[in-house]
Order: C-alpha cells, then structure tokens, then sequence
C-alpha cells in the first residue's frame, strides 16, 4: 500500500515537473529549431520529438535539462535540414509561409520579390547546412534567444568561448551567403 | 595594451555596456582593433538580418494534444494529465503574455523619453530631436521590427555605463543635477511618503550613416536601396542627453514601483554631415519601415521640434492631456497595470509613472511642485 501511494505521488511529482519545463521551455525550443528550419510547423514537430524524448529518458527535473532541451533541438533540426528528403516539401512550405509573413507586414507583395525571399531562404538554409555542425549550432542558439551562458552550457563550453564560436560562425555564414563557399 | 580579444569584441556588439572603460579606451586609440570590431560588427548585423526573423507562432494546445499523442504509443505512459496541463497552460501563458506585453509597453514609454538614456538602438535613433513638444505614433509589433532594422544602415553608438548615484532626498538631487527637482504633494492611497532619489548621468549616443552597411543589408535581402544623397554617407547625429532624476516610492519588495517620478532635460542633437531633415528623409524613404510608421513620423512635422513616444499598439494606448498647463500625454497599459503621464515644459521632461491608474498618474503629476 505504501509503494503504491509513494508511486503515484512520484508520478505526480515528474509529471507536475514536466509541465513546469514544457511550459517555460517550449517555445523556446521551438525558435531555436526555427532558426535552423526556417519552418514553424517542422520546427514544432523537432520541439515535441525532443519533449517525448526527454520525458521517456530523463528526470525533468534535472538541473540540465534546459541545455538538453536545447542541445538536442538544434542537432535534430540540423538533421533535418540536411536530409534531402523533405527538402522539396520545405522549401514548398517556406515559400508559402513568407508569402503569408510579406503579405500582412506589406499587404500586397510583389509576386516577383516573393521568389526572390523564398530563393533567399532557400539560401540560407543551405548555407547553414553546410556550416560546420557547432557553428551552426551556435547561430541556432544565439539568435533562438538563449544568452551566452546558456548558449556556453547547451554546447558543452566556456562561456568565454561563445564569442569566438560566434564570431567565427557569423563569418563563416557571410562568406557561404556571399560566395557558397565553406571555410 | 594587448589588443582586444575576438570574444570580448564579439561579445560588445551585444553587449555594448559589457566593455570596460580600459578597453573602450584601447578602441579608441587603436586603429586595427577598431577595424576588426567593425568586420565583427558588419558580419554580426548581417547574420541578423538573416537569422533574426519573426517567431513563429507557438500552438502550445495543439503541440500537447501531439504530444499525448505520442506518449500514448509509449508503454507505461500516463495521460491523464494532459488535458489538465492543456487547459491550464492556456490560461496561463495567455495572462503572463499580456501581463508582461503591458508592463514592456510602460517600460518602453519610459525609456523612449531618456529617462534611461542607454537605451536601445531604437530609441537612439527615434529620440533624434530636440523636443519643444511631445507626440506618440502607435507602433505595433511589426513596427517595432521595423524599427530595430535601422541599425543596418549605420553604425550606432550607445552611451557608455551608467552607474546611479543614490542621493538623499530633492535637495541633493537638485544639487548632483543642477535641476530644480519637483516632487509630488499628492500621491496615490497606499503610496510610501518617502522616496528613494537616484540620480543618473547623462550620455551621448550617436548614429553615423554607412553607404557600405546598407549595400551589405540590400544585398542579403536582394533588394534596391533608394540612391544615397551625397553627403550622406559618413554623417553623424549625436544625442546629448543630461541628468536624470528618478525618485522611486516603493511599499513592497515587488519587481514594479507604486509610483516613480522621473525629470530630466530634454536631449540636444549634435549634427556632422548631412542635416536632420536629410537624414530623416532618406531613412524613412528606406526599405523595412512599415508604410504606417512612415507615414506617422512624418506627419508631425518638423523632426528638431517633435520629441517622439514610441507606444507599442498591441499593448498600450495613449492620448493627449494637460499638466500644469503644458501638453502632454497619458499612456496606459491595456490591462490597466499601470499608466505613465509625461509632459514637457522649460526644457525639463517630466514623467509620473508606476502600478497605479491614469487618473491618479494624473493628479500626481498636476501636483508636483
């Protein structure tokens, strides 16, 4: 009698935790895969698989659980960006998305400037793919909203190397933009 | 010296406030270090003009009802909570999203006067002139985008780290600022009778101009800038702001004051190259502003004489009103958190502020004396 009440509030308790860090943590998690997918509905998709993954394996509330969430967010987005089997379908949705963006910042776009942003996005997520996996990473991360101290623990390093990496990769995607080049 | 690191120079685009007065000092006086910064600077604004992008709108009840879906699968799983988690995250996300939208919006209003003058990059450039009176333009959340695209066109420079000076009482205040500084006879039930005085230095923030950094913009967005007049490139606005007072009338240990009363004088501008109204002109005329805010600037006028308020539609309303005889304006948060009251008179912008409602914001400010 008393393992099964000390199992139901045990489950209680993760379960009660797991709220808690899918409430804070969630849409975070989202913009981070969102950065590197350029796609809302994959990028939610990479958000959940990573939750699931994380309850079935994990504590919720263990202390990294935060830089887990987000570890692993940004390396199964990357995965994704670089199978080529849903790269048709993506870029199909990211057209129509940014047409959905232009149209209600703009009104009516220009069906010609429409292109030109899908080209661009289209771009950029080839850039990012072939970005050496921490660098792309570390975009992911800083410009998902995460600080240098949570980007440093997401990445496993010191909070006084995030500017290197950062500076490093922000580079690195100027030059793949500009020239399709890697470095 | 030795040379700035990458880290630290990566990290003072950031974080501009983060850099010490010994290393500000070193960028100053070493050409190489400040061409690297510059390179550092262009490639990270270019990364963010591509990378910073609009969120995308998060389902949170959908996403849980995925989830239960997939947890189903599992053995062992336990879903009963779900639908407990649902509705109550709903609710909840739903309050603390509207909660903290309007205390930004209080805050944002505040900041966009100089009442902290290290504000941000939006502020510098909106709070361009030299206010004889006060206006609002309501921005959205897309104008607000639109807003911080601006530092694409140019380098901007923030003043540097301000470090508040706890005084006294108003006398000491008036006498670190050298304002005659007003304090209220009327203060809302419940407000403490005593305030603590802080008094803040005042800064120079400057935007210059780059021909170089809007082509690079233009260029990742595959877009057309308007011809660059001549002269244009390499000028320079520089804001001056002075002193700024805040007395702060807090009863509890809550994050949000009952009520702050905030003086300081109206920023001057300091112009190299081209002239307001040219600068004005062309970066309205830039792609990324959204056709209302254009069209909402350059209806008041004269841009020296205008002191702009940024109110962030979504989440707080504004509307004229009169205080101690001078023009003014009352912004409240669309909860009805807290209201804020600013007005401007001889040189010296006022503001009352605070968790408390616009009719008493009102009539504290009447009251200062």
């Amino acid at each position: 009698m008393v393992s099964v009440a000390s199992r139901w509030v045990s489950l209680s308790d993760r379960e009660r935790a797991f709220e808690g860090l899918f409430e804070s943590e969630y849409s975070r998690v989202t913009a981070i895969a969102y950065r590197v997918l350029g796609n809302a509905s994959e990028s939610e998709d990479v958000a959940q698989d990573v939750f699931c993954q994380f309850y079935r394996l994990h504590p919720p509330d263990a202390p990294y659980a935060r830089s887990w969430l987000y570890r692993a967010a940004t390396h199964r987005a990357l995965n994704l960006i670089r199978s080529n089997k849903r790269r048709a379908g993506r870029e199909s949705t990211v057209a129509l998305e940014h047409q959905v963006t232009a149209g209600a910042g703009s009104r009516e776009m220009d069906p010609s400037l429409k292109v030109e942003r899908s080209e661009s996005e289209r771009e950029l997520r080839e850039a990012m793919s072939r970005l050496s996996r921490k660098s792309a990473a570390v975009l992911a991360l800083r410009y998902g909203g995460l600080s240098y101290a949570e980007v440093a623990d997401a990445l496993g390093v010191r909070i006084g190397q995030v500017g290197t990496l950062l500076r490093r990769a922000e580079h690195a995607l100027r030059r793949e933009m500009n020239h399709g080049t890697s470095i | 010296m030795a040379h700035l690191s990458e880290a630290t120079m990566r990290r003072s685009v950031d974080e501009p406030l983060a850099l010490g007065a010994r290393d500000r000092q070193h960028l100053g006086l070493c050409s190489p270090c400040a061409a690297r910064l510059d390179a550092i600077e262009v490639d990270a604004l270019y990364a963010a003009s591509l990378l910073s992008t609009r969120e995308p709108e998060v389902n949170s009840a959908q996403a849980f009802r995925s989830i239960q879906t997939q947890m189903k699968r599992e053995p062992g799983a336990r879903t009963t909570w779900f639908a407990r988690l649902t509705s109550r995250a709903r609710a909840r996300s739903h309050m603390s999203v509207l909660a903290s939208g309007a205390f930004a919006a209080l805050v944002a209003a505040l900041m966009a006067i100089g009442l902290t003058p290290a504000g941000s990059i939006a502020q510098s450039f909106i709070n361009l002139f030299e206010p004889q009176q006060v206006a609002t333009v309501q921005l959205s959340a897309a104008d607000l985008r639109s807003l911080s695209q601006l530092r694409h066109f140019g380098k901007v420079n923030v003043p540097g780290s301000l470090s508040p000076q706890h005084v006294a009482d108003a006398r000491a205040a008036s006498a670190a600022s050298g304002m005659h500084v007003l304090s209220p006879s009327f203060r809302p039930r419940g407000t403490p009778s005593a305030a603590s005085y802080e008094v803040l230095g005042g800064g120079t923030g400057s935007f210059t101009f780059s021909t170089s950094r809007s082509k690079a913009w233009a260029a990742a967005h595959h877009t057309q800038l308007p011809p660059v007049p001549a002269g244009l490139d390499g000028s320079t606005l520089s804001v001056i702001t002075g002193d700024t007072v805040l007395a702060t009338y807090s009863a509890g240990s809550g994050s949000l004051p009952d009520l702050v009363v905030g003086q300081t004088r109206a920023p001057r501008i300091a112009t190299t190259g081209a002239s307001v109204h040219d600068i004005e002109a062309y970066v309205l005329s830039l792609p990324g502003l959204s056709s209302t805010l254009r069209s909402q600037i350059q209806s008041l006028g004269n841009p020296i004489s205008v002191l702009v308020l940024p109110v962030p539609a979504d989440f707080a309303t504004s509307h004229p009103v009169t205080v101690n005889g001078a023009r003014g304006y009352a912004i409240s948060d669309s909860t009805g958190l807290g209201s804020v009251v600013i007005w401007e008179k001889d040189g010296v912008i006022y503001g009352v502020g605070g968790t408390l409602s616009e009719s008493d914001a009102l009539q504290t400010a009447n009251s200062l004396g």
